[in-house]
């Protein structure tokens, strides 16, 4: 029962060599095998290079040395670029694609010694709110499989849910990470944007992207968290400022920590049982000392709408390099130019990339950019400055991650505005670059929710260290699905 | 000129492209030398491959400073680049990296001798001031960033 263990238990375990490299990587390698029939959490399984890794973790272990992740297994995101494993973005298009390198975060968590077992599914290009438009078929929730892990980090979260990776990485571009960690009932962090590289890390919408962590506590998002973080001189939009020790942060007392609460998110959107678990939750934080009042961010609700043009506008321009002539699916006996072009991408990218491409050619194009693209980076800005004005008042922000629970695979994808509604608590923070988790709160309907936590810029050990006082007064993080026990 | 009566006089602008002598190029670190095997000096960044991102070379944007100084022009304090984006079969990212609004070095003027002693002087003017975040792609348009003018300009009128 090794994958009962923490990240930090198995991290401290190896090093005491309570058990190898080898024999965890086998573990969790069978788990993932079994699984994989009922989750389809993984596009790619490495799991010989995965044992090779370990055994040199063993021996690096052995000598004394090795990093602070030395010989723990863990997974990617498939949009995470590796040198020699395929990076597919759940894409079609990427099907056969191997990246010549590693992303930045990939190279700092092998520096770390973590030990990679696979690839995990996502939504086609990190586009989606349930895993269900990877061209390599939706994910399951492990809590209930006729249901959506969330995305789009859908495969990630599935995995550390089920317990086949005791962590992963995960991007969060307008809630990616947080509400596949609150639907599959983990911990997620999407970190300040500049916190960490997006150099190897595909890119979707440039100004909102961001890479993060999916874990079963917040105590472990911390550690990865301190790996993977930091400035990178491959992503001239990283910030060079100094990572603090997120794990030695962790305990610090909440008394007088002051807690607003988003009066808009606690709106006729949200599920009421889901309420329910939000203001218990804020029970709690009030015991531990900190205090609680109600903040108003009006220009919150705007998110959505102004999220839907400027995603789309830099997925357009993004993923124009996708035209059949380099690298990614081209089509069969192109006729001209023209034909290259239309036919590669019309084969090679699924229903909403192609959506969002349309929207955000249409939005950026001449006459039509003053009153899409422009007037939503202008309420952008007001958005930013609701937070900025807010963390005047209070230390950290809290309210639902997002307004359900999990719900049935298939039930929304007709509606794709149904569908995009999902991130409304979630967009707010990526359009104002802020570091944000989701950590779970109980369940509604025998399936998890998530509270989510913003902080001021580069506060990530501040709502780190909230969400682990919450942590260790609740135990909604330990729960984990019968089925994979 | 002839044929269209004698209040015409032809007026003709040059676009003209100076390669900065850096050791690199402008977004990536690949060289620039020349001589070398077809796609030796082709890096990652310039393949346009996922994952990766442009880094300004900071020596390209010093000789630009040191070009504008030259010429008396207006050097940005804030500057801006922005994609212009289409498909084309040598834009392997499917947008250039250009200067819209906000560039470097703007506003310029150089003195050119003419062969009869006199002076001409050649002036480059930039449209618009207006700022936004600068991770964003520009507006689709094919107008180009810079003027481009070969045109013909009724003579004032002698009054």
């Amino acid at each position: 029962m090794i994958h009962r263990n923490s990240l930090t238990q198995l991290a401290a375990g190896l090093r005491a060599k309570k058990f190898s490299s080898v024999e965890l990587v086998r573990a969790y390698l069978e788990r993932i095998a079994a699984s994989q029939p009922a989750l389809n959490a993984f596009v790619s399984v490495t799991g010989e290079q995965a044992l090779q890794a370990a055994a040199a973790a063993d021996r690096d272990i052995a000598a004394g040395g090795g990093g602070a992740l030395a010989g723990v297994p863990i997974a990617h995101k498939d949009l995470f670029c590796t040198a020699g494993v395929r990076t597919t973005c759940g894409s079609r298009m990427l099907d056969n694609f191997v990246s010549p390198y590693d992303a930045t975060v990939v190279a700092k968590l092998k520096a770390a010694g973590a030990v990679t077992l696979g690839k995990l599914n996502m939504d086609e290009f990190a586009m989606g709110s349930s895993n269900e438009t990877s061209y390599f078929g939706p994910v399951r929730n492990p809590w209930n499989t006729d249901f959506v892990p969330g995305g789009s980090s859908g495969g990630s979260a599935a995995a550390v849910a089920a317990r086949l990776v005791p962590a992963a990485t995960a991007t969060d571009t307008g809630g990616s990470i947080r509400q596949p960690a609150a639907l599959c009932g983990i911990t997620g962090i999407k970190p300040t944007y500049g916190r960490v590289s997006r150099y190897g890390m595909v890119a979707f919408a440039s100004s909102l992207d961001q890479g993060g962590v999916l874990a079963t506590s917040a105590q472990d998002a911390a550690l990865m968290l301190r790996e993977m973080a930091g400035f990178d001189p491959n992503d001239s939009t990283s910030v060079d400022a100094p990572v603090p020790d997120y794990v030695a942060a962790l305990d610090a007392p909440l008394a007088g920590v002051k807690i607003g609460l988003i009066k808009e998110f606690v709106d006729e959107g949200l599920d009421r049982e889901n309420e329910r678990r939000i203001r218990e939750a804020l029970g709690v934080l009030e015991r531990l000392g900190a205090s609680l009042r109600e903040v108003s961010l009006p220009n919150l609700p705007l998110s959505v709408p102004v999220y839907y043009v400027v995603a789309p506008a830099e997925c357009s321009s993004n993923l124009a390099r996708y035209d059949g002539v380099r690298f990614g699916h081209r089509c069969k006996e192109p006729r001209d130019l023209q034909d290259l072009y239309r036919r590669s991408r019309g084969e090679g990218f699924g229903a909403e990339v192609k959506r969002r491409i349309m929207t955000g050619t249409y939005v950026l194009s001449a006459g039509y950019y003053d009153a899409y693209y422009l007037k939503a980076q202008r309420v952008r800005q007001l958005i930013a400055a609701d937070f900025k004005r807010a963390f005047g008042e209070v230390d950290v922000l809290v309210g639902p991650t997002s307004p359900t629970a999990a719900f049935r695979i298939g039930a929304k994808t007709a509606d794709p505005i149904t569908m995009y509604l999902n991130d409304i608590y979630t967009i707010g923070a990526n359009l104002a670059g802020l570091p944000a988790m989701s950590v779970p709160c109980g369940f509604v309907g025998g399936l998890p929710v998530g509270l989510q936590i913003v902080g001021p810029h580069f506060a990530e050990a501040r709502i780190l260290n909230v969400a682990h006082r919450y942590q260790l007064e609740t135990d909604w993080h330990r729960k984990s699905p019968e089925r994979f026990a | 000129m002839t044929g269209l009566g004698n209040d015409w006089e032809t007026v003709i602008g040059l676009e003209i492209h100076a390669q900065l002598a850096t050791r690199s190029k402008i977004f990536s670190g690949a060289s620039t030398a020349y001589g070398a095997p077809p796609n030796a000096q082709a890096s990652l960044v310039d393949l346009g491959f996922p994952g990766v991102l442009p880094v300004l070379n900071g020596e390209a944007v010093r000789m630009a400073v040191c070009f504008g100084l030259a010429i008396g022009a207006r050097i940005a304090r804030h500057s801006v680049f922005a994609r212009k984006n289409y498909f084309y079969p040598d834009l392997p990212k499917g947008y250039q990296i250009s200067q819209y609004e906000l560039p470097i070095v703007a506003q310029g003027a150089l003195d050119i001798v003419l062969d009869d002693g006199s002076t001409s002087r050649c002036t480059r003017g930039w449209a618009g001031s207006r700022a936004w975040i600068s991770t964003a792609p520009a507006r689709r348009s094919s107008r180009s960033s810079r003027s481009r003018t070969c045109a013909l300009r009724r003579k004032p009128s002698p009054t």
